[in-house]
């Protein structure tokens, strides 16, 4: 046996409850698991917990009456960026030698041939910052794998990434995990599902709700699953059938010989592009391809060569659109400027529907977005996914015409994810435009009235070539 | 960065980082003890040759440094030349009154800063910026928990900056839609600096604990680069103590200022 662990309890000191309470849990030796759950289950806190991070190096008090956890666990995070010390590849990967006091003629050796079971093809001297996210989480796993760990655990390794560079880190975490304990966390199931023994499923009360192999839990606990808002391989399923909308026939926005530069590199010439009143349009293209740089292009976000035109007139500046075109951006604490939740949807209806007027809309959008219990919290206090859902809000009221996401799904569960493309649905059906970056295949084929993509420097019509 | 404009390597990139700020800290004592222009003058001229020779930097990014480096120089010069004491006058227009002693200390003030501004770039050329915290951990006695959070708050830099231009570019988005009051003045400046620091305070606390979670600690460790002072630190300081002594030695053979003391 890898792990036990027999009653544990565990309080962080802000808070008024305990998070766990009799939390029971074994793991074999060598075994794959995968948690799951809704968000503020506690999966993150008991991963801590098992790796011994809690209380080590994290200070909260806790208490279990039987604790046996694995000799040596190394961790892989969420966030590329804040997982690394050092500027380079070398550097980094010889920090955690320094740590465990390898003498220095063995660690040249040790990168090359780290950096080859991870199947990362690039020079160690290479800057970290220059690496694209997938590449980031493989340094990341070969920094866990140099630490000799015999216990493995993931905090969602993939959120971060697209839907390619998910597929591929899986594929390389699975070659390398025999002979090791896996404990993962993760949202975005669908690769890894079935390759492990087991799914261990949280409620949102701190509290294992049930566990069992994968397939078992597919077939008889489905419904608990999706009680829990947590995605599975069969979630969208229960995805929200939307009749297409027909685009209206006004053209919005018009590009013509549009070049979008990435400092002197030139990255897409596109010949024209237009786009119409009520459209529902996905962006897709590999990373790196340009799809944010076109829509900050479109936005005048970015200086780029060409025309420009919004209903028939020309834009050259990014205040001539008047707060027409209105972006959500991956990163959505950066777009916050108030210091509630509540504020931060009203002040953008304030101007225009007056103050009780704002206020009405501002509630029913909070509401709509599943915000109501955080309306009076600061914006950077809420949960990620509250805080993609919260940016959405601001863009949400109605003065936009064209709304321009980017990958407005990531990190949400199920439930609010259906809610979300529900809700877009009914915008782009008022008359809304959509332009969104996505990577996600499930809705990519089921929902946009029209598909484009970037290859070879420039915008095609139609889907991506892998469907 | 700095690997990206040079074109080839050079011995002084093996000198040990404290060498080279120690002997920085004793050129900028010696230079400030010169008083004699013509000294100066030659000492500054070798040390574009050390700057041109050892830094191994493309040649027409030196020509712009060289260039920014006198600009800035004659701007510092120029109160002291105006407005400086002296008898002999050169010209004289409204209150500035410009004489031959104003000027020629004026243009020593400014040598003073251009021979710093030298040997400064060829120490940031010629440094990585690794090196000098390893060589501070392994010669200095500095604390390794100090020297990684420092290489570790250096990586930051970039993404804050980054996270900067979103923030930026969100607000001028949403400039349109909202009252003024939001985004101008104090208010627009204390929710831009809460967003920036909540982001970094996070990310430094996940730094903290993925750094731990990798074994990190004060104790005993080994060092991937391995700095040690070196014959290479001797001649180096042997170097600019020569050119020190033989600028003095030029200033004797030829002097372009008639005074030796600028005082």
């Amino acid at each position: 046996m890898a792990i036990a662990v027999k009653n544990l309890r565990l309080k962080f000191p802000e808070a008024q409850a305990r998070l766990f309470t009799d939390l029971e849990l074994t793991i074999e030796d060598k075994e794959k698991v995968l948690i799951v759950g809704p968000s503020g289950s506690g999966k993150s806190t008991l991963l801590n917990v098992l790796g011994g991070l809690i209380p080590n190096v994290i200070d909260v008090l806790m208490k279990a009456d039987q604790l046996e956890l694995p000799n040596s666990g190394a961790y892989v995070f969420q966030d590329p960026d804040s997982q690394f010390t050092m500027p380079t590849v070398a550097e980094e990967l010889a920090f955690i030698m320094e740590n465990r006091q390898v003498e220095r003629e063995d660690m040249d050796q040790r990168i090359v041939q780290i950096l080859g079971t991870v199947g990362l093809d690039i020079d160690p001297a290479a800057a970290i910052h220059t690496l694209s996210g997938g590449m980031k989480q493989k340094l990341a796993i070969a920094s866990a794998l140099l630490q000799q760990a015999d216990t493995l655990f993931l905090d969602e390794p993939t959120s971060m990434l697209d839907e390619g560079s998910a597929e591929h880190l899986w594929e390389t975490i699975q070659q390398m995990w025999d002979g090791r304990t896996v404990v993962i966390i993760e949202h975005r199931v669908e690769n890894i599902w079935d390759k492990v023994d087991r799914v261990i499923l949280m409620d949102d009360q701190g509290r294992i709700d049930r566990i069992g192999p994968p397939d078992e839990m597919l077939e008889n606990h489905r419904d608990a699953l999706d009680a829990f808002g947590v995605w599975h391989p069969e979630s969208w399923h229960n995805a929200p059938r939307l009749p297409e909308i027909k685009a209206q026939s006004d053209v919005l926005l018009e590009a013509r010989d549009l070049v979008v530069r990435r400092g002197k590199r030139q990255l897409l010439t596109i010949d024209a592009l237009d786009i119409w009143k009520g459209e529902w349009i996905t962006l897709e293209g590999d990373n790196g391809t340009g799809k944010t740089s076109l829509l900050l292009a479109l936005m005048k976000l970015i200086p780029s060569d060409g025309d420009i035109q919004f209903k028939n007139k020309k834009v050259k500046k990014q205040k001539h659109y008047n707060g027409a075109l209105y972006p959500v951006f991956q990163n959505p604490e950066l777009q916050f400027i108030t210091n509630t939740v509540f504020d931060e949807v009203f002040i953008n209806l304030e101007l225009h529907f007056g103050r009780e007027g704002a206020k009405q809309k501002a509630d029913a959008l909070i509401e709509r977005l599943g915000l109501g219990k955080v309306r009076h919290l600061h914006p950077l206090e809420i949960s990620t996914g509250q805080k993609r859902r919260l940016s959405v809000a601001t863009a949400a009221g109605g003065i936009p015409e064209i709304i321009i996401l980017d990958e407005p799904t990531f990190g949400l569960d199920q439930r609010h994810a259906f809610r979300l493309l529900q809700m877009l649905h009914d915008m782009v059906k008022s008359g809304t435009t959509i332009i969104m970056i996505t990577h996600d295949e499930e809705i990519k084929i089921r929902y946009p009235s029209r598909r484009l993509r970037i290859e070879d420097g420039t915008l095609m019509e139609g889907g991506g070539s892998d469907d | 960065m700095i690997e990206a404009i040079r074109h080839y390597s050079t011995p002084a990139d093996r000198v040990n980082p404290i060498t080279k700020i120690l002997v920085a800290v004793g050129l900028f004592l010696a230079v400030v003890l010169i008083h004699d222009p013509n000294h100066l003058f030659h000492l500054s001229l070798l040390m574009l040759v050390l700057l041109i020779v050892l830094s191994g930097v493309k040649i027409r990014y030196l020509v712009l440094l060289t260039a920014t480096i006198l600009f800035f120089g004659l701007i510092s010069s120029l109160y002291m030349i105006f407005y400086g004491e002296g008898t002999s006058t050169l010209l004289r227009f409204g209150i500035v009154h410009i004489t031959e002693e104003s000027t020629v200390r004026g243009v020593h003030i400014m040598m003073r800063g251009v021979v710093l501004s030298f040997f400064g770039a060829l120490v940031v050329f010629t440094t990585k910026l690794t090196d000098v915290f390893y060589s501070m951990m392994q010669q200095g006695g500095l604390r390794p928990k100090f020297a990684y959070a420092f290489m570790a708050a250096i990586r930051m830099v970039p993404i804050i900056a980054n996270e900067y231009m979103t923030l930026r570019r969100a607000r001028k988005v949403r400039r349109p839609l909202i009252h003024r009051k939001y985004i101008s003045g104090y208010k627009g400046f204390s929710t831009t600096i809460i967003t920036l620091l909540s982001q970094s305070i996070r990310r430094a606390y996940r730094l903290g604990i993925a750094m731990e979670s990798k074994g990190f600690d004060d104790g005993p460790r080994t060092y991937y680069h391995r700095t040690s002072f070196s014959i290479i630190d001797l001649l180096f300081i042997m170097l600019v103590i020569l050119t020190v002594i033989f600028s003095y030695q030029l200033g004797q053979w030829y002097s372009p200022f008639a005074t030796t003391d600028a005082r």
